[in-house]
């Protein structure tokens, strides 16, 4: 999903709440929209998605976001139930690659198990009443929090993420099909294409750790990523 | 500097627009300490009441910035104010707490789902300060039912789930809160009463020639703008280069406005009276009609100007016996 960000601002004479105490150090623009829904119960949808759009600039969502937009085939949410109880959804829970919550350990659903629909359908009606996917009851809301090791390895993961994007940029060293043209330049015959895994592949961060001689697979593995075992050096 | 010049560059002094100006009373500071105790003591709330007109309102609005925790972190502090209604429900209150601080209201919306705004929102303020607690202000309690301070209780409660404060200061005119609370003696409210109404403080205009010296040499000291000449000098610059101060007016002003209120039997000075005799004084009466010799009977004239010996109301059977 995809919910732009900008200055906050009281939105037609009344000041609608950002619901800072329900909030996580990490975030998706997903979050930012559900808890923004969760902290106005008297507000209307319309006021909250207008206040959304002006929202602070504070309220930024995570860096690795902007990357899923771009490679994201979908628009659905994949949610752990018990983050969802917590409001808690990072940009990073959208990744093919993880294959179970890294909190919880429990499986991602587009669901919601309580009234079965699509996560995504809570941003556009507050009816029928879900304390999974709806409002957090009050007495839970002073519980919310994570412990701060769990925000802690999810921001590495983040900006592991960010730095591969970044890097891949950047990179100059050949590819194999670089090294086959060199090696067949006038060829017409269909060439063993190798493509490098986009960010929603299931093997990316398997591919990137690779790269960087698998330094990272013993974090990743703690996070549920999917990661291979052998190296890409011949 | 000619004539039309003055007055254009006075036209936006804050003595001449309607409570322009805050001025500090000892009365005010002496709210703040009391407060401040109550907060520090741990106390869930209490009540603050006084004569009318005498600054209570002005003074619960001005709370903002001034009470502090041991650390000098500032707490942040609501007010509310409750207005007269057919409706006299709980779901009012929170509905009048959120309209107090601009929250959105809607219809439909029942008192757990008005009152989960207000206090997100006071969830919201107090994590931005970096505070567990805050103070919410109930001006012009002495319109509630002794029914409706459940809601004051529930929101307490409720903050108390998540492992926050807040302390509940009502403020309300003396006779009709006083009452009100000799309403609620009964069992039923001894809940409601340990809660808020063990702690109590009266609040009380200017009562003496201190009192009023401290406020007038505001006048001769406060500047606008914030490097231009003090009130007094905008008005009277003549005067003030002449080492006249207003403050020197304060002994044979309270002895006037004593006499008026021996005659008219009034506890203290309320600050809109203060304030409005002072203000027509620098503004107006001294540079018309000097400052050199200034008359007893324009002093007296400043005073009743105000209006702050007429109750017509009480006047009105005296005119009906005649």
């Amino acid at each position: 999903m995809k919910f732009p960000v900008e200055e906050s601002a009281s939105i037609e004479g009344v000041r609608l709440n950002h619901g800072r105490s329900l909030a996580h150090p990490l975030q998706s623009s997903y979050a930012l929209a559900r808890r923004l829904i969760v902290a106005n119960p008297t507000a209307s949808m319309a006021a909250c998605f207008a206040f959304l759009k002006k929202s602070s600039s504070s309220e930024a969502v995570d860096s690795i976001e902007p990357y899923l937009w771009r490679n994201a085939p979908t628009d659905s949410v994949r949610q752990c139930v018990f983050c969802a109880q917590r409001l808690f959804h990072p940009s990073v829970y959208g990744l093919p690659a993880l294959t179970l919550c890294p909190v919880h350990h429990s499986p991602f659903s587009s669901h919601c198990p309580g009234c079965g629909h699509a996560w995504e359908r809570r941003l556009t009606r507050r009816t029928p009443q879900c304390e999974i996917c709806g409002s957090t009851p009050w007495a839970e809301r002073g519980t919310i929090q994570l412990k701060q090791r769990l925000y802690r390895q999810l921001k590495w993961f983040n900006d592991w993420l960010v730095n591969c994007q970044s890097n891949r940029k950047a990179h100059t060293y050949p590819e194999l099909f670089d090294i086959y043209r060199q090696l067949r330049p006038r060829s017409n015959v269909e060439s063993p294409r190798f493509t490098q895994p986009e960010l929603c592949h299931p093997f990316y961060a398997a591919f990137e750790s690779q790269k960087r001689n698998g330094v990272a697979n013993q974090r990743l593995s703690q996070l549920h990523v999917i990661t291979h075992s052998q190296s890409l050096c011949c | 500097m000619t004539v039309e010049a003055t007055s254009t560059d006075l036209s936006s002094h804050p003595l001449l627009e309607p409570k322009g100006v805050h001025f500090k009373t000892p009365a005010f500071d002496n709210l703040v300490e009391v407060l401040t105790e109550w907060l520090w003591g741990g106390a869930t709330g209490g009540f603050v009441f006084g004569a009318p007109r005498i600054g209570k309102s002005w003074a619960a609005r001005s709370l903002t910035d001034h009470l502090r925790q041991r650390d000098g972190c500032s707490v942040p502090v609501f007010y509310m104010s409750i207005v007269d209604r057919d409706n006299k429900s709980i779901a009012e209150v929170s509905r009048r707490a959120c309209i107090d601080q601009q929250l959105p209201i809607n219809v439909r919306a029942n008192a757990d789902r008005l009152s989960e705004q207000f206090l997100t929102h006071v969830c919201d303020v107090q994590t931005r300060a970096g505070l567990r607690t805050a103070v919410l202000i109930v001006d012009e309690f002495d319109h509630l039912t002794p029914r409706q301070f459940n809601a004051f209780a529930e929101m307490f409660n409720r903050l108390d789930q998540l492992h926050r404060t807040m302390m509940t200061v009502f403020i309300g005119n003396k006779a009709e809160a006083l009452k009100l609370l000799g309403a609620m003696e009964g069992n039923e409210y001894e809940r409601i009463r340990g809660r808020f109404f063990k702690r109590f403080h009266e609040y009380y205009g200017i009562r003496n020639r201190g009192e009023l010296m401290a406020l007038m040499q505001q006048y001769d000291t406060l500047r606008y703008p914030e490097n231009g000449p003090t009130y007094c000098a905008a008005f009277l610059p003549e005067a003030v280069n002449a080492g006249w101060r207003l403050a020197g007016l304060s002994k044979d002003l309270w002895r006037l406005y004593a006499e008026i209120a021996n005659a008219c039997e009034l506890e203290s000075w309320g600050l809109e009276y203060v304030v409005g005799t002072l203000n027509v004084l620098v503004t107006d009466l001294l540079p018309r009609y000097g400052w050199h010799d200034v008359d007893e009977e324009l002093l007296r004239e400043a005073v009743l100007l105000t209006h702050v010996a007429d109750d017509f109301v009480k006047a009105l059977p005296v005119e009906a016996k005649k």
